[in-house]
């Protein structure tokens, strides 16, 4: 017996110690900023789903106008919208969905937050990403910081060297904005005098139906129920598609018929859709992509250029 | 009271302490306390069924004294029977009762006879009921047959029945086994305390870091089964033959961790099912203590295979059926119980459902022949169209979700990730079987600690692995 408690002991101390440690890196390196010790976050991701959601919601009467995306939004810089009667904020979280965007828009409501604008920007994540596996997930979990209790789960997350090391997203230096407008900033990642009309190369997108079209109800229900919910409240919405590179289309191209396929369908069904540049590819280039993913401020400078122009004083009510 | 709970943590070393420390002049303090600690774990979840858990216990231990006493047959049958009507009523009304008063009210409906159903009942499902039910049947049929003699010893017989480890999700144990330990003087072993604490871990290792990072996706999936193409729904349904597998096998690990603690021994409830070459292999490997007990209490009394082939397959179909059933109460698990019994009957037709009773597949050899690699893949696959029923909510929809499977086949766009689980807990199930396997002079020379540090070293990697293929937002850790 003393030589199986000794070995439990140690195997216990160890494991206890193992905790201790993930529980002072997390609390005091706070690489997601839910227990409020980090506010600045370059080149790691924190959780943005709760901390923008917190901080519009701990300041009711500073924003009215919200941009509502996954990633890809990030370098829409909401704030060149801004007027004497809108103050926007970017409320993009990675992998982000219309499920999630709906329960915070009903949140912002339920707590007098005033909503006139919103954007909510879609790609292929519409169809292929589950709110369900953020639930696991300490990047992209709704945490409610407004009630005042201890979040337990983040304290016992692994220790990350890359959050450590400032290192956790990819080379390019994004820096979330959670408290000042949501904004990505990528800072010397792209050239930013680039001509937009020399280098972009825009290519048609290959006319392809999907050979075995998916059941897109659970989607269409989801935008359906955000769209009465504007209507509701005499909410200007706009649904935007976020433009898409030729090497993205290239290497998932069923998902990307797929998606245009749901657009298709949400047009049929009496969705108006913003698509900056059409049904159109665009090149990839250092100028305007950060990777094949991930548009530049370059672009998002001509979308929201284009919104403001053609969409916003349309006074669009879907 | 969860095993993956801090709760269980306290509560396992309180117990632990007072079990070898407190209470270990005699085992019948010892036996209070296992009683007192069962009812605690129990009562945790919701108080007012331990009494349904005593009612159970009173009413074997009495009817069990009573058998033993009485010479005439017919009085025998008579309390047997008693017990039967008793354990199975109960069974029948928390379990199944709305379910057949549904099921014949839809039946009524179908003829155009009724349409309200105002028979149905709010009932919570007590849980566990199936298993320790099961248990003190086969205490009180082992009695009637003569082959245990019962105990006089209440406390020690409550304990039986309720001996927390295995209370609530088995492995379901037999009077035989577990009363004479508790009835017996136990002593604490290093050895078996070693190994009980390694298959803790290894149960919390499958249960939490696969069953629960797997579940997430079968959740999504099998919810959501319209939006996906084919390739997905495959990945789904073979993701949930794992998660099943790591959540059951995972809770019977820690069982018989848990129990080897306090020094008693619990049947094996899983021998590596999904490497078997055949369904009939499947079921010896797969949840054994019940199919082992459908074999002793249900099929040899109905006549086994020594009635005639066709008598035999009658009783073949009647044991799937019932262990479908017991399974839940839906029309899912039966027919789940149904395609077990089709998938089993050719083999069973052509005599070969025996060809793997005690052969172990790639004994001796590190790898199974290509046609042995064959067979299990053909086997795993059956099972996994096959679990498709049992996971789905309806028939219609496991039907669908088939149809889908084969109709809407194409290459997975997302969920591809949960195969490095998948993969991760093949190759351990397979490097831990090797006990069972191999028999090569050089491994039984390599020193034991040698092995031991190979294996967790294994198992770090892996956790490690899983763990960055779900990105390091995982709350594996908060959950141990």
């Amino acid at each position: 017996m003393k030589a199986f408690l000794k070995k439990t002991a140690i195997f216990g101390l160890t494991v206890l110690a193992y905790f201790s440690a993930t529980s002072v890196y997390n609390y005091t390196i706070d690489p997601y900023g839910i227990f409020g010790n980090r506010r600045e976050f370059k080149g790691i991701r924190p959780n943005e789903h709760s901390l923008k959601t917190n901080h519009v919601l701990q300041n009711p009467n500073r924003f009215n106008s919200f941009l509502f995306s996954n990633s890809k939004g990030g370098v829409l810089h909401v704030n060149q919208l801004n007027t004497a009667a809108s103050t926007w904020y970017n409320m993009t979280y990675s992998l982000g969905t219309p499920e999630e965007f709906y329960k915070s828009l009903l949140l912002f409501l339920e707590n007098d937050v005033q909503v006139d604008n919103i954007i909510l920007a879609m790609d292929e994540g519409v169809i292929y990403e589950r709110a369900s596996a953020h639930e696991n997930d300490a990047s992209r979990k709704f945490v409610n910081l407004q009630e005042d209790k201890i979040q337990w789960e983040f304290l016992f997350l692994p220790i990350s060297i890359k959050k450590i090391m400032g290192t956790d997203l990819d080379k390019k230096h994004i820096e979330h904005d959670i408290y000042t407008d949501g904004n990505y900033y990528a800072n010397n990642a792209y050239e930013t005098d680039c001509k937009l009309h020399e280098n972009l190369e825009i290519l048609d997108i290959p006319d392809a139906a999907p050979t075995r079209p998916l059941d897109f109800s659970s989607q269409i229900e989801i935008l359906k129920k955000i769209k009465l919910l504007c209507e509701q409240r005499g909410i200007k919405l706009t649904f935007l598609v976020h433009p898409n590179s030729y090497d993205n289309y290239i290497s998932s191209t069923e998902r990307r018929i797929q998606f245009g396929y749901l657009l298709d369908v949400l047009e049929n069904n009496g969705f108006e859709l913003f698509r900056p540049y059409g049904a159109k590819l665009l090149g990839v280039s250092p100028c305007y992509w950060l990777d094949k993913h991930h548009y530049t401020k370059n672009i998002g400078d001509v979308i929201l250029s284009e919104y403001a122009q053609q969409w916003m004083n349309r006074a669009i009510r879907q | 009271m969860l095993f993956n709970s801090f709760e269980f943590l306290v509560f396992l070393i309180v117990v632990f302490g007072l079990y070898w420390f407190v209470f270990n002049t005699k085992t019948k303090h010892q036996n209070i306390l296992l009683l007192l600690a069962s009812y605690s774990f129990y009562g945790w979840w919701d108080y007012r069924f331990l009494s349904l858990i005593f009612i159970s216990t009173l009413v074997d231990y009495v009817v069990g004294l009573q058998i033993h006493g009485t010479v005439k047959a017919s009085q025998r049958k008579v309390l047997l029977g008693i017990s039967l009507a008793f354990n199975i009523g109960l069974l029948a009304f928390f379990k199944y009762f709305n379910f057949f008063v549904d099921s014949w009210i839809q039946v009524l409906d179908n003829l155009g006879y009724l349409t309200q159903n105002t028979w149905s009942l709010n009932i919570i499902l007590p849980v566990g009921i199936s298993f320790y039910t099961f248990q003190t049947m086969s205490y009180t049929i082992d009695v009637y047959r003569k082959k245990l003699v019962p105990t006089k010893d209440f406390i020690s017989f409550a304990a039986f029945v309720s001996f927390f480890p295995q209370l609530v999700a088995g492995p379901i144990e037999r009077a035989s086994n577990l009363l004479p330990q508790i009835l017996g003087r136990r002593n604490f072993s290093y050895e078996k305390g070693m190994q009980g604490l390694r298959l803790i871990l290894w149960g919390l290792v499958k249960k939490v870091v696969i069953a629960d990072v797997l579940a997430l996706k079968v959740d999504d999936i099998f919810g959501n089964y319209h939006d996906f193409g084919g390739g997905v729904l495959w990945l789904g349904a073979v993701y949930f033959a794992i998660q099943i597998y790591c959540d059951f096998s995972g809770y019977s690990d820690i069982a018989i961790g848990v129990s080897k603690l306090f020094g008693i021994e619990l049947m094996s409830n899983f021998k590596f099912p999904y490497f078997s070459r055949n369904v009939g292999e499947f079921w010896r490997r797969w949840h054994i203590s019940l199919s082992t007990w459908f074999r002793d209490y249900l099929y040899i009394p109905l006549g086994g295979s020594r009635m005639g082939k066709w008598k035999s397959l009658n009783n073949v179909f009647v044991i799937f059926l019932i262990s479908g059933l017991w399974h839940g109460a839906n029309w899912t698990f039966v027919v789940w119980g149904a395609v077990h019994a089709l998938l089993f009957v050719p083999s069973y037709i052509m005599g070969r459902n025996r060809k793997y009773t005690d052969a172990i597949v790639a004994e001796n050899s590190w790898f199974p022949t290509l046609r042995e690699f064959g067979e299990i893949l053909l086997t795993f696959l059956l099972v996994v169209l096959a679990w498709v029923f049992f996971r789905s909510e309806s028939l219609a929809s496991a039907l669908e979700y088939l149809n889908f499977m084969f109709t809407k086949l194409d290459f997975p766009p997302i969920y591809k990730n949960g195969l490095y689980s998948v993969g991760s807990l093949l190759f351990l199930d397979w490097i831990f079987r090797k006990d069972e396997r191999l028999n090569f002079t050089f491994l039984k020379n390599i020193n034991k600690k040698v092995l031991g540090i190979a294996e967790v070293a294994v198992l770090i990697i892996v956790v490690y692995l899983i763990s960055l293929n779900t990105s390091s937002s995982q709350f594996i850790y908060f959950q141990f």
